[in-house]
């Protein structure tokens, strides 16, 4: 039974790393980028919206109106002014500024906020919870994480599906060259789904630090290798695989802190290794190559 | 139309680079016996900073294996020195051992990481060192998660401070001349044409998954051996999450991008810029590394061959050339008509 | 009128000029045959009409607008189209989406899907295939129709009878009339000369990057045409620059 609830709580969890991964798989998906700042972004989401609340005074639900929409704006302009000159230098160049975002910053941050956990209140929902019987009890705010995390999952489906951007991000997966043989400039494109991803991973990135009761500069160091796990558990291309993905490596963290509460990294490490090992393509992917 | 053509490599200022390296390691070899102490002590950080930035340069700039995991290796390395030294070797001996240790260890966790590709394998040996990292402090003999000191070391300070010099010079330039040694061989032209085209070398029928294999566990061999040379340099490993500290990635990535990546010399000169740049700025506080990553981006971007790509590109000064050059006199002012296949 | 007007061009990759000093105009309505060996530059040539590479020098006015600098995106907007050599399908979206991506332009034409499914009803009977699973000859004929999605004035047809069963050659070679009928310019890419001298109005022959030969395929012999194909009786290829131009 206390695996029961553990089970339960790692599928609530499952939903945010789902949600962090989203971004980094249609990054990688539509333009072929491995964010390295993917965790470090969430990170900044996470800053904006605690500023954003200093500033304002609002509660921190209404911060992602701020902040997701100005993630949006950023990754666009990311997109467009850094990595698509980037993109034209061959596979090693994205990475490389990438990863110089990924330095800059958590080490911008420590300087203007220090080391210290900056908080995101949840509010009232911090403490409700449903009581399902005597040993499992759900609680209210994970479970609106799962909730949010779902609901994006689907409405990022059904946008690359049945939209017209949505059909040009995969037109330009396949051959962004005849993409602008039908009049496409490849780059806005690119440019908006690189705003959708900074958009999904900052909602994740506020939700993240207020689960963890608030956000501290190098959160990112350790988020970007859930969401990374998460898309290879569930294998690349497949954005129900990476819910499912998440739900793995989140109930494989909860089962693993049962035991000891040094355990759930280095067990949730283990078993995408085992994944790696075992079922390389994840565990719905397609066999993709590079 | 009379076009002489001639492929040529190891031009004579080759040799005299190679002549000059010599005598360069020759004089850094006798230096703590002339130069105080406290000097050669310094260089012992910027030997290990050339072995490392050589590493990731076989590693990136050769094989196009992008790691942000080398800390895996460099983290057991330092803690190798531990296990060795416990069974009655000294220090140094205990770092030899561990970084051929490594070298073993890094053959089965190489057909794990192989499994990726491109970014996602930069990510996944990135997990692997984090799990490593994890395993290692579940170990109360290593010191649990707070790090530990050597056990039996040379006591004398100054005898000390000479082995440790020596020992990390003596692994930069082994880093260095296996680099070289590999590179000019027929490997080295597979490993190039790996990295520029990893099906086609497969369908010329170069083992890629071998090659690379080689690489990876030279450049494991190659941190382990610097992971040592620090943990001895410093008597111990103060803090396990710095020795597998994914910085350790930053600064070799730094440096390789800034001196030029896919030559020698370019990570040698971009271990020197960075070792200047750590010892007058890192107690500039953390602005210091926002820098480094604006630069590294800069770089990336707009000087994409670094220092040494540009000075070789401009005077064609190659002192270490690994590559053929092909050299064309065309006597005929016309230009040349498209005759290869159309695409 | 002419639709295109190309002006002393000269393009090629680095250091190599595949055409130079080429000069030559298509008029409205035209169906434009473009012939030559292997490597004489027709390729290129269709490359720095759509603007995927930048020219050396020289103009290309399209419509009365010198758009030799024009990103490749833009004159497509404006209305030249390319049916690209291997097709080149989306292969992870179905026909009709390659065909809806095919309309990104947005311009008003004859061109939908109605009139398309009309036009190659294979394509009709595909439309929900993935366009990764079709046969060399229906995915041809899905990305002529993509093309025409874009409602153009000028559409560039780059060997579309490449590695295809000649049966299915001549099925998109008797949909051509039809394409033409709706007042479309077409310049028509092909090794095969038989079949192109039947369809052409004009033909032109290129040969190492210059043009050796122009004229209406009635006016010319066959020992002219292929003469200038394959570059018999001309002495001086290659090495000055201005050939046998017509």
């Amino acid at each position: 039974m206390i695996y029961l609830n553990s089970i339960s709580q790692g599928i609530l969890l499952g939903g945010l790393f789902a949600l962090s991964a989203v971004g980094l798989s249609l990054a990688f998906g539509v333009l072929r980028i491995v964010n390295l700042a993917h965790g470090d972004l969430m990170t900044l989401g996470g800053y904006l919206a605690f500023i954003t609340i200093e500033h304002t005074g609002m509660s921190t639900w209404y911060s992602f109106l701020i902040v997701v929409p100005a993630m949006g704006v950023i990754g666009y302009l990311v997109q467009r002014l850094l990595l698509q000159r980037a993109l034209r230098m061959g596979e090693l160049a994205p990475l490389m500024v990438t990863f110089g975002i990924s330095i800059i910053i958590p080490n911008s941050l420590v300087q203007l906020f220090t080391n210290n956990t900056e908080q995101l209140p949840v509010g009232s929902l911090a403490t409700s919870s449903i009581q399902v019987n005597s040993q499992i009890s759900i609680g209210t705010f994970p479970l609106v994480t799962l909730g949010i995390s779902i609901v994006m999952i689907s409405a990022l489906q059904q946008y690359l599906a049945r939209t017209k951007m949505g059909r040009y991000m995969r037109a330009a997966a396949d051959d962004s060259e005849v993409l602008r043989l039908m009049g496409v400039d490849h780059r806005r494109v690119y440019g908006i789904a690189m705003g959708i991803a900074f958009s999904t991973l900052a909602m994740a990135g506020i939700l993240f630090g207020m689960r963890q009761g608030g956000v501290s500069p190098y959160d990112g160091q350790l988020t970007v290798l859930f969401a990374f796990e998460t898309v290879i558990i569930g294998g690349l291309g497949s954005l129900w695989g990476t819910l499912l993905g998440g739900m793995v490596l989140g109930i494989a963290q909860t089962i693993a802190g049962q035991f000891s509460p040094e355990l759930p990294l280095l067990v949730g490490h283990l078993v995408f290794l085992g994944v790696l090992a075992f079922r390389p393509n994840g565990l719905l992917g397609k066999p993709v190559l590079r | 139309m009379s076009s002489n053509i001639q492929i040529l490599r190891s031009p004579k200022k080759a040799a005299y680079g190679s002549a000059g390296a010599l005598l360069l390691f020759v004089a850094l070899a006798i230096a703590p016996k002339i130069l105080d102490q406290s000097i050669t002590n310094e260089w012992v950080k910027l030997f290990y900073l050339v072995t490392l930035a050589s590493m990731w340069n076989l590693l990136a700039g050769y094989a196009g294996m992008i790691s942000v995991g080398q800390q895996a290796f460099i983290g057991l390395g330092a803690y190798g020195v531990f296990v060795f030294n416990d069974h009655g070797f000294s220090a140094y001996e205990s770092g030899i051992i561990a970084s051929i240790v490594v070298g073993v260890v890094a053959v089965p966790i190489s057909f794990l990481a192989f499994r990726l590709r491109g970014g996602y394998f930069a990510i996944g040996t990135w997990v692997i060192a984090e799990t490593l990292r994890l395993i290692i402090i579940r170990f109360p003999s290593l010191g649990s998660g707070k790090g530990r000191n050597i056990q039996n070391y040379t006591r004398d300070p100054i005898l000390r401070n000479t082995y440790t010099y020596w020992m990390a010079l003596g692994v930069a330039i082994f880093a260095l001349s296996a680099c070289f040694i590999l590179l000019r061989s027929r490997f080295g032209l597979a490993l190039q044409s790996i990295r520029d085209n990893e099906v086609a070398a497969n369908s010329l029928g170069i083992k890629v998954d071998f090659t690379k294999r080689v690489v990876y566990v030279i450049g494991a061999m190659g941190c382990a051996a610097a992971g040592s040379v620090i943990c001895i340099q410093s008597i111990g490993v103060a803090s396990p999450n710095a020795i597998f500290g994914v910085s350790y990635s930053a600064f070799m990535i730094f440096m390789v991008l800034i001196g030029g990546i896919g030559t020698i010399e370019g990570p040698v000169m971009g271990a020197l810029l960075y070792f200047f740049v750590d010892k007058y700025f890192s107690q500039s506080g953390l602005w210091y590394l926002v820098i480094l990553g604006v630069i590294a981006i800069i770089a990336t971007l707009f000087f994409p061959k670094g220092i040494w790509g540009e000075i070789n590109a401009r005077w064609n000064l190659s002192l270490f050339p690994v590559s053929y050059q092909v050299k064309i006199e065309n006597n005929q002012n016309d230009s040349i008509h498209l005759s290869k296949k159309e695409k | 009128m002419s639709v295109l007007e190309i002006k002393n061009l000269r393009a090629g990759y680095g250091d190599l000029v595949a055409v130079s000093d080429l000069s030559f105009a298509v008029q409205q309505g035209e169906l434009f045959a473009l012939v030559g060996a292997n490597g004489a530059g027709k390729s290129t040539l269709l490359k720095s009409i759509v603007g995927s590479m930048s020219v050396k020098s020289g103009t290309i006015i399209f419509k009365d607008d010198d758009i030799t600098t024009v990103a490749d995106y833009k004159r497509i907007q404006a209305g030249i189209s390319l049916v690209p050599e291997g097709r080149r399908l989306f292969t992870s979206l179905s026909v009709e989406e390659n065909l809806l991506v095919g309309a990104a332009t947005g311009r008003k034409g004859p061109w939908n899907l109605k009139s398309i499914f009309e036009l190659l009803p294979i394509v009709e009977k595909l439309k929900d295939r993935n366009a990764g699973r079709l046969s060399g000859g229906e995915q041809q004929a899905v990305a002529i129709g993509r093309s025409l999605m874009s409602n153009p004035d000028l559409i560039l047809l780059d060997e579309i009878s490449l590695g295809l069963a000649p049966i299915v050659v001549e099925q998109i070679y008797a949909a051509l009339p039809d394409i033409r009928n709706e007042g479309l310019s077409i310049i028509l890419v092909e090794q095969d000369l038989s079949r192109t001298l039947k369809v052409a109005d004009k033909i032109a022959c290129l040969l190492e990057g210059h043009l050796v030969l122009e004229g209406r395929p009635s006016d010319l012999t066959h020992q002219q045409i292929t003469d200038a194909y394959f570059g018999h009786s001309i002495a001086s290829f290659g090495t000055s620059s201005n050939g046998a131009n017509s």
